[in-house]
């Protein structure tokens, strides 16, 4: 299953944790979602590099046994985009909720 | 050509990149491929740790990476490609040639300039000449080109490129609506409507573009 326009909010959320590098980050999501949330990992990159234009997160370089990985981490403005994301999220499947199961 | 109309897998990464990076600029390409590599080598790895064999290790990768097409029309939309590139390095030729016209021209002749041909422009496209005016669009544009330089010349002054590439944005996409406005109060009340409409959705392109190109180019400047 692929909810279209989620992958950013799932990136945020997953980097909460601590600084990851891209396969770590799609690896997570699929873990935690136990691959009911799937995606092509092709599609993580340019949602990471989008986040980090708009300031959300940040990325920096780093040796891992011999060789160079990029990290990415949350910022400030990142961190309260998530808490917004979370409130939205949580609005949103309330109301789903209670329409659907009001039929 | 075929991989290319029915999305066939591929067998290499970089073949996958190869289509995946397409038209990008070089730095963003080079990102991509960097990453990508460094993904692929994770997830094989793992893989194989999995009990996976080598080669079926690297083509479930690729697999998982999904269409290079569509992560190209991804890509595109979050990097600089080869266009916006062009696009920004006319910017910085034009702001080299305002600064060194600056030592001959002020600020307010070049305003003069400007609006002289603007008045021009007004004039002769009303039919008081019959001079052609695709000729005078054009001088409005060169002159609309030479305020958005200037006015990224000052803004930059002590605030950096950043600030100044803002103000040329800015000042070229206020120039241009005006030209529109222009054309669309004068010319389009007695044109079909389709004239208009085609007018309206190439403004609205040209404004998400230029929105566009300032937030894949603005990462790159230093404030």
């Amino acid at each position: 299953m692929h909810l279209k326009g989620t992958l950013p909010a799932l990136i945020l959320n997953t980097l909460a944790g601590g600084s990851k590098h891209g396969y770590r980050i799609a690896q997570e999501i699929k873990a935690k979602s136990k691959g009911v949330l799937d995606f092509k990992e092709g599609s993580l990159y340019p949602a990471l590099h989008g986040l980090e234009n708009d300031g959300f997160i940040e990325s920096y370089r780093e040796m891992f046994e011999g060789r160079p990985r990029r990290y990415y981490r949350l910022t400030e403005h990142g961190i309260k985009q998530l808490e917004q994301e979370r409130e939205q999220w949580q609005q949103l499947s309330s109301a789903v909720s209670l329409i659907l199961e009001g039929s | 050509m075929l991989r290319e109309w029915f999305d066939i897998e591929y067998l290499l990464i970089d073949d996958w990149l190869a289509v995946a990076t397409k038209g990008l600029s070089e730095e963003s390409a080079t990102r991509v491929a960097e990453e990508i590599h460094e993904h692929y080598n994770e997830s094989v790895a793992a893989l194989i740790a999995e009990g996976y064999r080598p080669g079926g290790a690297e083509l479930e990768t690729i697999k998982r990476l999904g269409s290079p097409f569509r992560a190209r029309r991804h890509y595109r939309h979050e990097y600089p490609t080869c266009r916006d590139m062009k696009e920004f390095d006319q910017y910085k030729t034009e702001m080299d040639s305002v600064r060194e016209l600056g030592n001959r021209l002020h600020w307010r002749e070049t305003f003069s300039i400007a609006v002289i041909l603007f008045v021009a422009f007004v004039y002769f496209l009303e039919g008081a000449s019959e001079a052609p005016w695709i000729l005078f669009v054009s001088a409005y544009a060169v002159a609309s080109n030479i305020l958005a330089a200037r006015v990224a010349v000052r803004a930059s002054a002590g605030r950096g490129i950043r600030r100044g590439y803002q103000a040329y944005l800015c000042t070229t996409f206020v120039l241009n609506w005006l030209m529109t406005a222009y054309f669309g109060l004068v010319y389009l009340p007695s044109a079909p409507p389709i004239l208009f409409g085609l007018l309206v959705v190439l403004m609205f392109f040209l404004t998400l573009r230029t929105l566009r190109i300032w937030r894949k180019i603005r990462p790159m400047l230093s404030e």
